[in-house]
C-alpha cells in the first residue's frame, strides 16, 4: 500500500507545461529522490506535495487521505528549504518551535520536543543564537530540526545541500541518511546531485521534461538505464554514445566496430550505442570478451589519483575510458591502445525513441 | 591646488552662500538681541534667549502641541500605511490602479490641502460637516478640544500614502522562502504578520518613521491656512510660533533661538531612533 500518490499530477504556468500527468506510488518509510535536469519539474512536484502552489490538475494522497486543495498546514509535512528558509529574527529554539507554537502545543512541551530534536542534531548549544550568527552548515541542521520536531507523515527536502561546499555537503548527506534510519519518516528528496540520489536513495525518480522517464533502485538506474536520457545523465564522467545499426537481433555495427550486446532488435534498426567509460577495457590477457578489440589515440589523460580519465580518438569519435593507476603504465599520450567491451557493457537505446533495446 | 579641488569649488561657494552662511548668521542672531524694528540697536545676550524660551509658557505649549502632532499623525500613518500595504498586496487585479489613486494626496500642495479641508471641514459651509449634520453628528471640526487632531487627520490623509509606497516595495523586497516556511509550519496570518514579516520589515519601519517624523516636526502649512495656531494657541506648532515670533513680531533673535532648540529635540528624536535601528541589527 502506498503512503504517498501522486494521480496524473499536472501543472502549468499560462500555456507553459512544467508538469504532464505524474504518477507516482510512494510507500511507507521509504527514502524517495527526485533526480533530474533543472526545469524537469522535480522541485514543483515538491511544492504541489507540500500546498505551496496549486495543482493545475490530477489529485494528491498521503496515507490515504486526499489532500490536493488543503493547505500546507493541514497536510501534516514538513519541508527543508534549499537557502534554508530560517526565521531571521528569531533565535534557533524559537526557530525550532514555531510549528509547535502555530499549533498551540503548550511551552514546555515545545521546550522538550525542541530539545530532543537539538539533540539528535548535535546543535544544542546553538539553542540560544540567531540564524545569522550561524554557518550555512548549521543553518541546515537548524532547518532539518524545525523540520524533523514535529514529527510529521512526510519530510519533504528540496535540494537542502546545494547550497554548502563539497565537504560539507558528504558529511550532511551521512547525517540525513542517519536521522532517516532512526526516524524512518517517509521522506522525498528533491536533487539534481546524483552522487547524492545515488548514495541516499532507497528509490530513484527521473524526471525530464514533467515526465518520469524511469524509477526505481539506485542499482536499476546506474546498471539497467531505461532511456538514453537517463543513461546519459547518470554517472560520472558521462556515458560514451555511438551511432550504429543492428545487423542481428543482439548485434550492433558502429564506426569503431561490430559488437554482441544482451539484447534485441530488428536488423536495419537505427540506434544509439552508450558505453559507460568504466566499461571500456583496455585489451589484454585477462579482459578477453567475445567481442574483437578497436584501437584508439589517446589525446589526453587526467589523473584523479587512483583512477585516471582517458580521452581517446577512435575511428574520428571522441570516447572517454576510465582506467585504474596500476593500468597507467601501459598507456601514455599521443599512443595509440586496444580496447575492448563486454557484451553486457553496451546499452542499446532506439535512435527515435530513445527507449532501451 | 590640484584640479579636483578646483573643481568642486563652485559647488563649495555656492554652499557656503546658501547653506553655512545663513546658518552661522542665525546662529550669531540667536545669540543677540535682534529685532527688525531696532536694527540700529542690536545687543549681545549671549544664552539669554535659550534661556527665555525654556521657560516661555507659548514656546512650551508650542513644543507640547508639536510633540502630541508627530507622535499622533505618525503612529496613524504608520499603522494605516502597513494595514493598506498589505490589503493592496493581497490584491489580484487592480493593484497598479489602486496604487497611483492612493497615491494622489503626495502630489498636492501641503497649503492646498489645508485650504482645500478648511473649506470641506467649515463649521459653517463646509460639506463634510454639512452630511455629517444630516445624519445627526454635528462635530466643530476646528474647534478648541479637535482642532489638532483635524489637522493630524489632514496630514494623515496627505502622507499615509508615503508610508503605503515605502512598506509596498519593502514587502515586495522580503525574500518569499520564510514566509514559504511559515506556511508548511502552520503559521496563520496574525502569527506569520507578528513574527516574520514585522521582524523581516523593521529596517523600512524605522527609515519611514524618521523621514515622516522629521517633515512632521516641520508642520506649518496647515495650520497657516486653517487655524493660525487658534482656536486660543491650541494648534500652535513650534513651526508656527517661530513664524510668529520672528515675521509678525520681528523678534528674531529669540525666534533663531527657538530654531535651535528645535534642532536639538529632533537631534534627539533621530538619534533615538537610529540607535534603536542599530540594537535592533545587533539582535539579528
Amino acid at each position: 500500500m502506498s503512503y504517498v500518490s501522486l494521480e496524473g499530477l499536472s501543472k502549468s504556468y499560462g500555456s507553459f507545461e512544467i508538469l504532464r500527468g505524474l504518477d507516482l506510488e510512494i510507500a511507507h518509510h521509504q527514502f524517495t529522490v527526485l533526480l533530474g535536469p533543472s526545469g524537469c519539474g522535480k522541485s514543483t512536484t515538491l511544492r504541489l506535495l507540500a500546498g505551496l502552489e496549486p495543482v493545475s490538475g490530477g489529485k494528491i494522497y498521503i496515507d490515504g487521505r486526499d489532500v490536493t486543495t488543503l493547505e500546507p498546514r493541514e497536510r501534516d509535512i514538513s519541508m527543508v528549504f534549499q537557502n534554508y528558509a530560517l526565521y531571521p529574527s528569531m533565535t534557533v529554539e524559537q526557530n525550532m518551535g514555531f510549528g509547535l507554537k502555530a499549533r498551540k502545543v503548550p511551552p514546555a512541551e515545545i521546550r522538550r520536543k525542541v530539545l530532543e530534536a537539538a539533540e539528535l542534531l548535535g546543535i544544542t548549544q546553538l539553542l540560544a543564537r540567531r540564524p545569522r550568527e550561524l554557518s550555512g552548515g548549521q543553518q541546515q541542521r537548524v532547518a532539518i530540526g524545525r523540520a524533523i520536531v514535529r514529527r510529521p507523515k512526510v519530510f519533504l527536502f528540496d535540494e537542502p545541500l546545494s547550497n554548502l561546499d563539497a565537504k560539507l555537503r558528504v558529511e550532511m548527506r551521512a547525517e540525513i541518511l542517519q536521522l532517516h534510519r532512526r526516524l524512518k519518516a517517509t521522506t522525498i528528496y528533491v536533487t539534481h546531485d546524483q552522487e547524492e540520489a545515488m548514495t541516499m536513495a532507497d528509490r530513484i525518480v527521473i524526471m525530464n521534461a514533467g515526465e518520469i522517464e524511469q524509477e526505481g533502485t539506485p542499482e536499476d538506474i546506474f546498471f539497467r538505464p531505461q532511456s538514453r536520457m537517463v543513461a546519459g545523465f547518470i554517472g560520472s564522467p558521462g556515458m560514451n554514445f555511438l551511432p550504429g545499426r543492428i545487423e542481428a537481433p543482439g548485434r550492433v555495427s558502429t564506426p569503431v566496430g561490430r559488437f554482441e550486446f544482451t539484447g534485441g532488435g530488428a536488423a536495419g534498426q537505427e540506434v544509439e550505442v552508450g558505453v559507460r567509460p568504466d566499461d571500456l577495457l583496455l585489451a589484454r590477457a585477462g579482459n578477453e570478451t567475445p567481442n574483437g578489440a578497436f584501437s584508439g589515440e589517446i589525446t589526453l589523460i587526467e589523473l584523479l589519483g587512483p583512477r585516471a580519465i582517458l580521452h581517446v580518438d577512435a575511428n574520428g569519435r571522441k570516447l572517454l575510458a576510465v582506467i585504474s593507476h596500476g593500468e597507467m603504465s601501459e598507456v601514455s599520450v599521443g599512443k595509440s591502445a586496444t580496447f575492448t567491451l563486454r557484451p553486457d557493457a553496451l546499452h542499446v537505446f532506439d535512435q527515435e525513441s530513445g527507449r532501451r533495446i | 591646488m590640484p584640479l579636483k579641488h578646483k573643481l568642486v569649488l563652485p559647488l563649495v561657494a555656492v554652499l557656503s552662500a546658501v547653506m553655512l552662511y545663513p546658518l552661522a548668521f542665525s546662529a550669531w542672531i540667536s545669540l543677540h538681541d535682534y529685532r527688525l524694528t531696532r536694527l540700529d540697536d542690536v545687543q549681545w545676550r549671549g544664552l539669554e534667549n535659550y534661556g527665555f524660551m525654556l521657560t516661555e509658557p507659548a514656546f512650551q505649549n508650542a513644543m507640547k502641541n508639536t510633540l502630541a502632532f508627530v507622535f499622533g499623525a505618525v503612529s496613524l500613518e504608520l499603522t494605516i500605511g502597513l494595514a493598506l500595504a498589505i490589503l493592496v498586496r493581497k490584491m489580484l487585479r487592480f493593484q497598479n490602479f489602486v496604487r497611483s489613486i492612493l497615491l494622489a494626496p503626495m502630489f498636492i500642495t501641503p497649503i492646498a490641502v489645508g485650504l482645500m479641508f478648511r473649506f470641506l471641514l467649515n463649521s459653517q459651509m463646509g460639506v463634510i460637516t454639512y452630511y455629517l449634520g444630516k445624519i445627526g453628528i454635528t462635530i466643530d471640526w476646528f474647534g478648541t478640544e479637535l482642532a489638532l487632531f483635524s489637522i493630524i487627520l489632514i496630514d494623515v490623509w496627505q502622507w499615509t500614502p508615503f508610508m503605503l509606497l515605502m512598506f509596498l516595495a519593502g514587502l515586495e523586497a522580503l525574500p518569499k522562502a520564510p514566509f514559504e516556511a511559515a506556511r508548511v509550519d502552520g503559521a496563520g496570518g496574525w502569527l506569520t504578520f507578528r513574527h516574520v514579516t514585522l521582524p523581516m520589515l523593521r529596517p523600512v519601519i524605522v527609515v519611514a518613521l524618521i523621514i515622516r517624523a522629521l517633515d512632521a516636526f516641520k508642520v506649518f502649512e496647515y495650520v497657516f491656512a486653517i487655524t493660525r495656531g487658534g482656536p486660543g494657541d491650541a494648534t500652535e506648532t513650534i513651526m508656527y510660533f517661530i513664524y510668529k515670533t520672528g515675521f509678525r513680531f520681528f523678534r528674531m533673535g529669540e525666534a533663531a533661538a527657538a530654531a535651535f532648540l528645535l534642532v536639538v529635540v529632533t537631534m534627539i528624536l533621530v538619534i533615538a531612533l537610529v540607535w534603536a535601528t542599530k540594537s535592533n541589527e545587533e539582535l539579528r
